[in-house]
């Protein structure tokens, strides 16, 4: 069997981006009020991922970040967004 | 490359950005032929071109009438600034019927002689023809607009994958101080510190990135969305700038939703100043497009 490292997170956040304004804690429901909190407030002023065996990948993190500063590793990436509608897709592709 | 640009309804502010880019404007033309271009040559007619750029909306019948004649002898079509790519400011046309916006501006009674027939419900460009490439705000970042026009020059058309002005906002997060909704005008911001955390309504979660975050980060000014919706404020579960942001303030000001829809005085434009007009983020809305308009406030067109 291969090794794996349990701690090494599949989440990331980007500190550049990151404003700060700890949504992300509230929002995941594996962290507000939780014994193992996926996030905790770092001392940097910034989230820092200090239980990620608790994520139980619902991506919301990702999806309410306001800086889009978080990043979800979930296996099948196709799942990522809900479908949305073929004009919005289109015209999401062709911005700049 | 043949290059032109035309413009539809629009206050010609995002050709106004290629002449502002000093520079590079001349290497440009120097590189490119511009066979059409209104405010630069006196050309009436547009030939066929393989580069155009669009600016404004349609808001009557000879705007469409232009547009559709544009998609035919184009090879690429650009949506140029905000008007094009998501109705923009002409969107808030919506709000108000055809007699009271003369009314408004031009008195009572007041009519234009043989003015062309306006449009029931202001829509960006590409609800009526195919668009190649977009690039919104209002007008478009000089930078922006020159890093566009480098590579579709150099014959693909760019796109990429957008944030949000937050993920390039230099702000740090306040301590909420939970004053409840405040406005500019009655309230200075501290400076550095995210608005929308010290209750001003900020568009920065929901808007695309790419202006480096000019307004709250440089001047202090909550954004107000110029740039357009981000992806994901397009796409579902989201397509609601206003829940979402109220979701949000909710948070900051400590303050109900209900309360904070009452204390903002003008909905439209504190949400959907650049976007009423964009189809995708009236289509989710219960009762549609007329209700949504009501509530905001508008008297329906017509
Ligand atoms: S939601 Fe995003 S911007 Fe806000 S604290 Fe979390 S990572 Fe930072
Ligand atoms: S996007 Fe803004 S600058 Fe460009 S034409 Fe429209 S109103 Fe003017
Ligand atoms: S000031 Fe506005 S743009 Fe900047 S982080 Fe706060 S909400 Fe985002
Ligand atoms: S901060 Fe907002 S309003 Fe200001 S330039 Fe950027 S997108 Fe436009």
């Amino acid at each position: 069997m291969e090794d794996k490292d349990l701690t090494a997170s599949h989440i990331r956040v980007d500190e550049e981006r990151c404003v700060a304004c700890r949504e992300c804690m509230e929002i995941c429901p594996q962290t507000r009020g939780a014994q193992y909190p996926v996030y905790e407030w770092g001392e940097e002023g910034m989230p820092q991922v200090a239980n990620p065996e608790s994520c139980i990948r619902c991506l919301s993190c990702e999806l309410g970040c306001r800086a889009r500063a978080i990043t979800v590793e979930v296996e099948d990436d196709g799942s990522r967004r809900p479908d949305g509608d073929p004009r919005a897709e289109m015209k999401c592709r062709a911005i700049f | 490359m043949r290059v032109a640009v035309l413009s539809l309804s629009s206050c010609l502010g995002c050709q106004y950005v290629l002449l502002s880019m000093e520079e590079y404007f001349y290497t440009f033309i120097g590189e490119n032929a511009i066979p059409y271009a209104p405010f630069l040559l006196d050309q009436k007619e547009l030939p066929e071109v393989d580069l155009l750029l669009l600016e404004g909306t349609v808001r009557h019948g000879d705007d469409f009438r232009r547009l559709r004649e544009a998609r035919q002898k184009a090879d690429k079509l650009v949506a140029l600034g905000t008007c094009a790519c998501f109705g923009g400011v002409p969107g808030l046309a919506d709000l108000l019927t055809e007699e009271r916006m003369m009314r408004m501006r031009y008195g009572e009674g007041a009519v234009i002689e043989g003015a062309p027939q306006g449009v029931k419900r202001l829509l960006p460009v590409d609800a009526y023809v195919s668009v190649d490439a977009f690039l919104p705000g209002c007008p478009p970042p000089e930078d922006l607009l020159q890093g566009f026009l480098k590579l579709a020059l150099s014959g693909t058309l760019p796109s990429r994958l957008g944030a949000t002005v937050c993920s390039e906002c230099g702000v740090t997060s306040p301590p909420r101080t939970r004053e409840g909704l405040r406005r500019l005008l009655s309230s200075v911001p501290e400076a550095g510190k995210c608005l929308l955390e010290q209750g001003f309504i900020c568009m920065g979660p929901l808007t695309r990135d790419g202006c480096n975050a000019l307004c709250p980060s440089s001047y202090g000014v909550p954004c107000g969305g110029c740039r357009g919706p981000c992806d994901e404020a397009l796409l579902p579960p989201f397509q609601d700038l206003k829940g979402e942001t109220l979701r949000r303030m909710e948070r900051a000001t400590g303050e109900r939703k209900e309360v904070l829809e009452r204390e903002i005085k003008d909905t439209a434009h504190s949400f959907f100043r650049y976007c009423l007009a964009e189809p995708l983020l009236r289509r989710r809305r219960p009762g549609g497009t007329a209700t949504l308009l009501r509530r905001l406030g508008g008297e329906g067109r017509r």
